[in-house]
Formats: C-alpha cells, sequence, structure tokens
C-alpha cells in the first residue's frame, strides 16, 4: 500500500506554491496602492523594469525611488511581521496546548515595549546626530530578550518547565512589563506621541532597510529555520509531554528551543513594528482549521498567510490612515467569526 | 516576471526536497522565496549624497546635532511643520516650497501648496513623491525623517524652545536657502522689537501666569516650552515652569495654591468659550486672576504655541495685558 | 531477563509514592499490577518510561540502567499505552499511529515507506485501519484505545507497559482490548506489563500480578494465589468473595456490599426463601439491604443460591452436593418456614431432589404462613406433574403469585404496615 504521507506531501508542496504565487500577487498589487500618484500601469512598469531580462524603459526616478524604496521595504516588513508572528502563535499553541496562546502571551511584546519607551524617553531615538531611530528597536529587542528569560526562569520547576506555570509567567511577565510602560507613559513630555505611536504598531521600517537586511531578516531566518526543524516534535507534543517523552522525545530541549525560536522572532518584529496584534492569534487557528494540525503543513501555510494578511490590513490601513493594529482586527475578526461558525472545533482542549 | 521568479524557487525547492537531510519542504520552499525576493527588492542602495570633490559651499547643523553639507542652494523643500512654513515665506524661500502640512495656514498662500499630510503624521510616499532636496521639520522627531535619510535626501530638524533658538533657526534657515539677507533682517527687527519690550517691563514683582493649554485633563505648559518662554520675556511668571517641563496635566490644587494674576488660555480647540468657562469656575472664585477678571483667550494660540514669527510678535500683546499700566496707552 | 528493577524508592517532593521495590520481568512475560488507588502503579509505570526518574534505586532494561539511556533510545524498545491520552489537536487515526515511529526517525529524516507499512500492520493487527481518516475527537472510548495501542505497537517495542488501558471503556470494549493485548503478547512475543483496576480482568488476563500496596510490592504470584479472600481484605479492605469464572476457571471476585447501618433496620420481617439455581440471589441480596430477616433452603452446595445465602442470609439449611433434600434438612427447612412470615418460592427448576421444599411451602402455607409463588410455575416442573400439582394447590391455600420481584416487596411493605416495628 502506498504511503499517504507521500501524497500528502505533495498536496501541501502543490498548496504551497499556490499560496506563495498569491503572496506575490498581493505584494504587487499592494505596491500599486498608495497616495503617491502613480498609475497601475506605471506601477507595473516600475516593477518589471527591475528585471534584467526587460528591457529599462524610461521610468521616472521618483517613481522607483517610491515604489522600491518607499513602498515596498514597508512590504516586505509586513511580509516578515505577519509570517513571524503567525508562526510564532502556532508554535505556542502547539507548545502550550492552549488556544489562547499567542505570541505575546509570554512577555516579549511588553518587554519589547518597555526597551522601545525607555530609549525614546531618556532621548536615544534622537542620538547620533537626530536619527539614531536604530536604538529604540535595538533597545525594544533587549528589552524582548529579558522579559523572555524572566519568564522562563520564573515557570522553572526543578529542572522542568511545565506548561501550566510558564502561561502563568508569562501573565506576570506581562503585567509587570506593561505597568512599567504606564509608569514611563505617564512621565512622559513631547515624547509621548512617539511613544504611542510605536505603541499602536507601524510597518514602516523606521530603522532603515539596511537594518532590515542585515539584522532582522537573518534572525527571523535563523527562527524559521530551527522551528522548521522541530515541525514534527510539535506534532508529538500535541499528545502530551508524558506521552512525547513515552514517544522518545527530549521534551525539556525541544520545549526550550520551540520557545526560544519563537521568542526570538517574536522579539526581533515587535521591536521593529511595536505591538501589532490578532494576527498571531487568529492567523494559526485559521489555517489550522483549514489545512489541519499537522505542523509541517501548518507552519509554512501560517507563514505566508500571515505575511499576506499584514500586507493587506498595512495597505488598507495606509489608506485609511488608520493604526495597522486596528484593521487587523477589523478585517481578522469576521473572517474568524465565519470559519468558527462553518468549521469543526478549533482545538480539542 | 513572477514565474520566472517562482521556477527559479521550484528549482530550488526541489533541491531541498530531494536532498537526504532535509527540512520540512514547505518551508524550504518559502524560505527560499523569501530570500530571492528580498534579495531583488530590498538592495540597500545607501549611496552619500554628500561626498563631493570640492569643499561644500552650505553646511548646517540642526538641533539635534545633525551636520547636512550642500553644494548649492536646495530648490525643491519641503516643509512639515507650521512654524517652518511661515519662516519660509517670511524670509521670501516660499518660492522653493514645495510641500507643506495640512495645517500650514499662514500666510493664506501656503495653503495653495501642495500638501503632504499633516503635522503629527507626515506621509512619506507624499514627500518623496515631491521630490525634495530638503525637508525641514521643527518640534517633532518623527520616524518618517530617518527613513527620509535612509532614502538619501537631507533633513533638517529644528526644535525651538526660546525666542533666541527660534531666532538662531530662522538664521540657519537662511543660510541654507541662501537668504541669508532677508533672515538677518528679520531676526533684527524681533530682536529689537523683544528689546523694546523688556527695557519697558516694570522692576519689581512679576505677575504670575498660568497658561491653560485645555481644561479637561487641565493641561499646562511648563519650562522649556516655548509658550513659556513668551511669557517669561513678557515679564511674567509661569507657575507651572517649577513643577515640570514641556506640556503636562496639572492639578487644580496647584494653580489655586500658586494663585495667578493671570490667567491665559491657549486652546487648540477655538469653539470653547474658555474665559466664561474659567471664571465660572466654582472652586477658582478666589484665585486673583479670577476674582479680577484677568482671564485672557483672546490671542490666537498658534500664536503662543508655534515658535515662529507671529509668536515674538506675541510678546508685546503679553506685556499689555500683564503690565497694561505701562503697555496699556499703546495698545489698540 | 528483560526488565529488573532493584529497590526503587520515589517521592513526589517529601512525599514517599514508593518504597524499595524490585521485581524482574522475564521476557515474553504477561504480568499485571494491581493494587488499590495512591499505591504507586502509575507512577512505577511513568518511573519505567523514563517520565520521572527514581529518588534511589536502580531500573534496568536488557541489563542497561535507564538512567544513562535517552528517551529516544528506551522508546525504541519500550512503548507505553496510557490511561486516556489527550490530543489537543485533531488529528486522524493514520497522523496518530504514524508518531510512534518518532523515535525511529532523526531530527533530518522523513517518514519513509517502511514506516508507513509498519503503521498500516499495527492498525491491521488493532483492526483500525478503517480509522485511518477519521478523527481523533470523533472515535469512541474503545476505538481510540485501539488507535493508541495501534501507536504503540508502531515503536515495534519489546516492551509494552499499559496504564489502565480499559478503565473508562465499556466492557465490550474492556474484553476487545485485554483480548488484543492477549493476542500482541502471543502473536508478537511482546512482553507486557499492566497496571489495571480491574482486579478481574487481572486475574483473567495475566500469568503474574504483582500487588502494590501504599508504595510496596506486597505480593508476587500467580492470579490463584494473588487474588483471594484474604488477601484483598487485607490489601484493599474490602469484603469479597473469591470464586471461579464458570467459564474460565479463573478466580473471580464478587463483592460484598457492607448492609448500611440506616437500612439495616431490622424490620423485623422475617422471610423464608426456598431457591436453587441462581433464580433467588437477586433476591436475597434485596432482601438483606431493605432489611428483612432472610432464610433459605433447602439448598445443594455448589448452588449458586447457596453461595449467596451463605454470605447473606441468617441460616441456610444445607445439603450435600447434588442430593436430595434429606429428612433433618427437610424439617429444619418446615421450622423455617413455619416461623417466618412470609415464604418465597423462587422460579427454581424443581425435579425430584428438591420436590420436598415444595412441599414445605405447601405445609406452611396450609398453617397460615403467607405464600409468594411464581406465576408461571409449569416451566420450572421437571417432574412429569408433581410439583404443579403442589404449586396448584398453594394458590387454592391462598399463596399469591407474583411474576416480578418488586411485587414482592410491594406484598412485603404491605405487611411491614400490619406488623409492628420491633
Amino acid at each position: 500500500m502506498k504511503n499517504p504521507s507521500s501524497k500528502r506531501a505533495k498536496k501541501t508542496a502543490l498548496s504551497l506554491l499556490v499560496l506563495l504565487l498569491l503572496w506575490a500577487l498581493v505584494v504587487v498589487l499592494s505596491s500599486t496602492i498608495g497616495p503617491a500618484d502613480i498609475s497601475f500601469g506605471q506601477c507595473i512598469s516600475v516593477l518589471c523594469s527591475r528585471m534584467p531580462w526587460v528591457s529599462a524603459e524610461n521610468v521616472p526616478e521618483v517613481h522607483e525611488t517610491i515604489i522600491f524604496r518607499v513602498r515596498l521595504p514597508r512590504i516586505l516588513m509586513a511580509s516578515l511581521v505577519g509570517a513571524s508572528l503567525a508562526v510564532a502563535g502556532a508554535v505556542f499553541q502547539g507548545l502550550l496546548r492552549n488556544p489562547l496562546a499567542e505570541p505575546y502571551i509570554l512577555g516579549v511584546s511588553s518587554g519589547a515595549a518597555v526597551g522601545a519607551t525607555v530609549a525614546m524617553v531618556v532621548g536615544l531615538a534622537t542620538v547620533a546626530g537626530g536619527f539614531g531611530f536604530v536604538f529604540v528597536p535595538a533597545l525594544a529587542f533587549l528589552g524582548a530578550l529579558v522579559a523572555m528569560v524572566a519568564a522562563y526562569q520564573l515557570a522553572k520547576i526543578g529542572r522542568t518547565v511545565p506548561v501550566h506555570t510558564l502561561i502563568l509567567a508569562g501573565v506576570v511577565v506581562n503585567a509587570f512589563f506593561s505597568a512599567v510602560v504606564m509608569f514611563i507613559v505617564s512621565r512622559a513630555g513631547p515624547q509621548l506621541h512617539g511613544i504611542m505611536f510605536w505603541l499602536m504598531g507601524n510597518l514602516e521600517p523606521v530603522a532603515g532597510t539596511a537594518m532590515l537586511a542585515r539584522f532582522v531578516v537573518p534572525l527571523v531566518v535563523v527562527g524559521f529555520i530551527l522551528i522548521a526543524l522541530y515541525c514534527r516534535d510539535l506534532n508529538v507534543l500535541a499528545f502530551g509531554e508524558e506521552s512525547a517523552v513515552q514517544l522518545g522525545m527530549n521534551a525539556g530541549a525541544v520545549k526550550r528551543v520551540l520557545f526560544v525560536s519563537a521568542s526570538l522572532i517574536t522579539g526581533v518584529v515587535v521591536a521593529m513594528s511595536g505591538m501589532i496584534g490578532f494576527v498571531g492569534l487568529v492567523v494559526p487557528h485559521s489555517v489550522r482549521m483549514i489545512v489541519g494540525a499537522d505542523h509541517r503543513s501548518l507552519i509554512p501555510t501560517a507563514a505566508i498567510a500571515g505575511a499576506s494578511f499584514l500586507i493587506v490590513a498595512d495597505t488598507v490601513a495606509r489608506v485609511a490612515s488608520v493604526p495597522v493594529g486596528a484593521v487587523t482586527a477589523l478585517i481578522g475578526c469576521p473572517f474568524f467569526a465565519y470559519l468558527l461558525r462553518t468549521r469543526k472545533r478549533v482545538m480539542n482542549v | 516576471m513572477t514565474d520566472a521568479i517562482l521556477k527559479v524557487v521550484g528549482i530550488l525547492g526541489d533541491f531541498f526536497v530531494r536532498s537526504p537531510t532535509r527540512f520540512a519542504p514547505g518551508t524550504a520552499r518559502c524560505l527560499t522565496a523569501f530570500l530571492v525576493l528580498a534579495a531583488c527588492f530590498g538592495c540597500d542602495r545607501s549611496g552619500d549624497d554628500r561626498t563631493s570633490v570640492e569643499a561644500p559651499r552650505i553646511v548646517v547643523t540642526d538641533d539635534t546635532g545633525y551636520r547636512i553639507e550642500l553644494r548649492e542652494a536646495p530648490a525643491r523643500v519641503v516643509s512639515i511643520a507650521p512654524n517652518v512654513t511661515e519662516i519660509m515665506f517670511a524670509i521670501g524661500a516660499d518660492k522653493k516650497l514645495v510641500g507643506v502640512t495640512d495645517i500650514c495656514d499662514f500666510p493664506p498662500e501656503a495653503t495653495q501648496k501642495p500638501k503632504i499630510g499633516n503635522f503629527v503624521n507626515p506621509d512619506l510616499e507624499k514627500i518623496v513623491a515631491r521630490e525634495p532636496d530638503l525637508v525641514i521639520g521643527s518640534g517633532t522627531f518623527h520616524p518618517v525623517l530617518g527613513r527620509l535619510r535612509d532614502l538619501g535626501v537631507s533633513v533638517l530638524s529644528f526644535n525651538p524652545t526660546t525666542i533666541d533658538e527660534l531666532l538662531v533657526m530662522i538664521e540657519k534657515m537662511g543660510v541654507v536657502m541662501e537668504c541669508e539677507a532677508p533672515a538677518r533682517e528679520l531676526t533684527t527687527s524681533l530682536t529689537t522689537e523683544i528689546e523694546s519690550v523688556r527695557s519697558d517691563l516694570p522692576t519689581g514683582d512679576r505677575v504670575k501666569v498660568f497658561v491653560e493649554i485645555w481644561h479637561d485633563p487641565l493641561m499646562t505648559a511648563g519650562a522649556g516650552s516655548f509658550v513659556n518662554d513668551l511669557v517669561e520675556t513678557a515679564g511674567g511668571d509661569n507657575i507651572a515652569a517649577s513643577i515640570r517641563n514641556h506640556y503636562f496635566e496639572i492639578s487644580q490644587e496647584h494653580v489655586l495654591d500658586a494663585n495667578p494674576d493671570i490667567i491665559l488660555a491657549a486652546y487648540m480647540e477655538k469653539d470653547v468659550s474658555a474665559r466664561e468657562m474659567i471664571l465660572n469656575r466654582e472652586t477658582w472664585r478666589t484665585v486673583s486672576a479670577v476674582a479680577s477678571g484677568r482671564v485672557y483667550d483672546d490671542i490666537d494660540p498658534d500664536l503662543l504655541l508655534r515658535p515662529s514669527v507671529r509668536a515674538v510678535h506675541t510678546v508685546k500683546e503679553l506685556a499689555e495685558r500683564f503690565y497694561p499700566e505701562r503697555f496699556g496707552e499703546q495698545s489698540k | 531477563m528483560l526488565l529488573n528493577v532493584k529497590d526503587v524508592d520515589f517521592s513526589y517532593d517529601s512525599r514517599p509514592v514508593l518504597r524499595a521495590v524490585s521485581f524482574d520481568l522475564e521476557a515474553g512475560a504477561m504480568v499485571g499490577l494491581i493494587g488499590p488507588n495512591g499505591s504507586g502503579k502509575s507512577t512505577l509505570i511513568k518511573l519505567l518510561s523514563k517520565v520521572l526518574r527514581p529518588t534511589r534505586g536502580k531500573i534496568r532494561f536488557r541489563r542497561r540502567d535507564i538512567a544513562d539511556t535517552t528517551s529516544a533510545e528506551l522508546a525504541r524498545h519500550v512503548a507505553v499505552v496510557s490511561q486516556e491520552p489527550t490530543v489537543a489537536f485533531s488529528f486522524s487515526g493514520l497522523e496518530t499511529v504514524m508518531a510512534g515511529r518518532y523515535p525511529h526517525i532523526g531530527r533530518f529524516g522523513f517518514e519513509t515507506q517502511r514506516d508507513f507499512e509498519i503503521a498500516h500492520r499495527a492498525m491491521a493487527f488493532t483492526d483500525t485501519i478503517h480509522l485511518s481518516d477519521r478523527r481523533i475527537e470523533e472515535m469512541s472510548g474503545g476505538e481510540k484505545q485501539r488507535v493508541f495501542l495501534a501507536r504503540a505497537l508502531a515503536q515495534e517495542p519489546e516492551l509494552l507497559l499499559l496504564d489502565e488501558p480499559t478503565t473508562h471503556l465499556d466492557i465490550n470494549h474492556q474484553i476487545e482490548i485485554m483480548d488484543l493485548i492477549r493476542k500482541l503478547h502471543k502473536e508478537q512475543n511482546l512482553t507486557v506489563l499492566s497496571v489495571t483496576h480491574d482486579l478481574n480482568l487481572a486475574a483473567e488476563y495475566f500469568h503474574t500480578l504483582l500487588l502494590l500496596r501504599e508504595g510496596s510490592l506486597v505480593m508476587e504470584g500467580a492470579p490463584s494465589q494473588v487474588v483471594r479472600d484474604e488477601v484483598i481484605k487485607q490489601v484493599y479492605g474490602a469484603d469479597a468473595v473469591v470464586s471461579k469464572n464458570p467459564r474460565t476457571g479463573a478466580p473471580h471476585l464478587a463483592l460484598v456490599p457492607r448492609v448500611a447501618p440506616a437500612t439495616a433496620q431490622r424490620k423485623g420481617v422475617k422471610v423464608h426463601v426456598i431457591c436453587g439455581g441462581g433464580t433467588a440471589s437477586d433476591l436475597i441480596r434485596r432482601l438483606v439491604i431493605e432489611g428483612y430477616t432472610v432464610t433459605a433452603g433447602v439448598l445443594n452446595e455448589g448452588d449458586s443460591d447457596h453461595r449467596v445465602a451463605m454470605s447473606l442470609a441468617d441460616e441456610v439449611v444445607t445439603a450435600a452436593p447434588f442430593s436430595p433434600v434429606g429428612d433433618e434438612a427437610h424439617a429444619r427447612n418446615l421450622e423455617l418456614a413455619r416461623a417466618a412470615d412470609v415464604v418465597v418460592v423462587s422460579a427454581v427448576p424443581v425435579g425430584q431432589g428438591n420436590l420436598r421444599n415444595i412441599e414445605a411451602a405447601l405445609l406452611a402455607s396450609s398453617s397460615g404462613v403467607r405464600t409468594v409463588v411464581p406465576s408461571s410455575f409449569e416451566d420450572q416442573d421437571f417432574t412429569s406433574g408433581k410439583a404443579t400439582a403442589l404449586f396448584n394447590k398453594l394458590v387454592e391455600t391462598g399463596a399469591q403469585t407474583v411474576s416480578m420481584i418488586p411485587e414482592i416487596f410491594g406484598i412485603l411493605d404491605q405487611i411491614n404496615i400490619d406488623k409492628p416495628q420491633q
């Protein structure tokens, strides 16, 4: 009898290819939308002009600048953030076996918020000739790491980190760091505006595309690779930690790797773009209801779905001048509600 | 185009899938796609606009310590703050102004200029679409400025908190726009104006002034805000100056305790009748300013809060209200 | 020797759970682990599968200390089926079974055709192939347990550990699983160690039983040695009657409920039951629980009603096995019948040997004792009409006919009301 998993793998690969096409389409379409007055046709010709086998027509430089250096970096940022949040959300849901789990549950986001707020209040954002915007994400990332370690250490019992204590530790860390942010905000003067702006979430790569390429992308890629290697383990963990050990898993090490990689990618994207909610909770659930719970297909699908979703949300946000976090909730909620009603159970807990 | 990319992706993906040690095939494909597309579009062209063979003619440092060097005066300038727009017109550089904010309303001609968003949220794309050589901001360290620099646009960011700093800003703008003469003229006349008010101030006790920026919550402006310097220059003592810096929420107790002689209402929301509201406050009846009726809401808040030329003229009006005996005869 | 457990202690923080547990498991053994709740049975399974580490002592699998082996290494030889495993996600039957191949596939590897074949074979053996695409949450308890058993088999283990595999299942599924395990043990040469709560299942299926009590291994032996009245009484503190399963000969436990003081309010009503062949076991039991004073006779030793009556009734007139009712027995039977407030004749098959019992009933009824007889007594008559004649006479003398037990209690209630309490 033929192994159904190979057929399954082929089917997954095919649907992923289709999704990738969809994502590419979303990228192209989104790059044609913006307040600058560039028509659809002009936009396409700009995009084509970059391809080496297409003859470079006379494309006005300002259009090139806007499309390639204003819009596309932002779209790439949205892709990275969306994919990271969706993947991290899926990992935490599997790791914690809790449907309410999402990337911010363990306090990583509020740790990042503390780092960013401190950087702005102390004035680091205006150092180095006024454009030390690098410091804000750098300190935010540091804050995220601190929160991650704090939650982990807090949750340790003996040598193990049980899942339920991890959730509680995350709640504590979240609450504490959120309170710190509140305190700083109340004392902030002119920086208040910048802080609120950061907290609401923003996909503009303010720290510069160089930072994006040299720092964010590699870290995210490393995180993704690690998670990809541990997808099968996530499947087995679904049977409970005891069963996982009895099936031969080194549960402690696996949990550590998954925790660190998911926190890492969350920390990086929150440091860059503030707190954009809803993506990390709802995208994994929606994808799971459509493609099933096997993490080897769930995680890559969630990545692409998250990327596309956030690009769409950001485009709407740009056009309507609304914070992107509000848009993700406004379009995501009805869709998720629809799925809940028409599909089977979200998770068996 | 996209098909070509995906064909490449497919080939790479197959490579990943067929080799004996492999990741989940889907993830490998995604990663490859990401990297390929990122490489295509994410190339960083951080060119250095400022390398030049000869020594640059124009060198200006802004209030954050950032230094720009230009070979010639910029031909296209975008302003992302209303006071910058006002100054551009005042020094005669308005011809080169190609973009302003939604709230740049003075002088009236400014409203004819193309818009690039508002002061709080300037739109990066709109700014770039104007193809500026220089962007000037004031009072904001908006992340957009960082992105502009990233894109190779020169940016100046000022933050004048006193009249003296404002005068320096006007001079620097004169330098960068090569309108030094008109700028110098302007600063000189403003300085003279300030001096004449200063010299006429009475010696002895200064009036205590409370600046009410908003009523609910009760907000005021402390040390380090521009309006604070206006008040101080006009001979008043801002009661909030010793409490905190910049704009902040203040409790009524502080006001009752300090017992100001003058209350200046500078609500951004121009529809509210501030004077009536303040005079009707039950708990404030004991405050000297309320008792004596010296509550003023008739000065346009833009003139108080926006660090610009008109604000300097406002010093005189403030002095008239603070010391009517001294300046009263000269008032309108 | 496959498994060697030596002097194992285990405590949760400061609470000791297992004390100096030692035993050996030979390859090919089928061992049951029994004991009261809290005796440490599940903990022992967890220790054997490396979920927990012993605070003292050694556990050796194939002469290697499992503390020195990795979980993965052990999982290639030892598989566990838990009580009621939870699954956080909606996996299919096949996906669940394939998880059993986890210890055999490296991190960078993939499920091969061979892995699938092994899983398939496991599912064939457990009759779960039709559940390949069914979602785990849509399966019944028995189906789920079989799938998890298949998963364990997919690990290709030498030792199968089971933690109460039948506890939450219906009887038919319980037997199903146990039969399957027995088959596995025989055909696949699997060594089995299973925790079970059900002493009857344990006695039926296992060659050896390990009895745990409060963390210590108190007994190790064949079911006939371990499942005995005294042992059960001592370890569980419960009264039980151990007999033999009539079909299989395995020791079989019958519970003896303690008559609760409240209902033991002796109603002072004496009921004499004339029965046999298991027809009145239920009735006697219920009469005793309700607080009636019950006597019975004449019953042969070995008769199932005899056993029950011996445990519960105040007095039982006994005859030797397979012997007809003797004079002495008959006389005593008559005495009891006459002294009772009610005589109940059950649907006992009447033959030459116990015809005198019916005669006794008739005599009692004639002397005024209220009697109750079954309504369709022709079916019980194996005396070519003699018994029927007696029954007819009983009805003529005023015996009441009933067809169901509740009717008997109805009649007794009447008597209750008439008779003052003592």
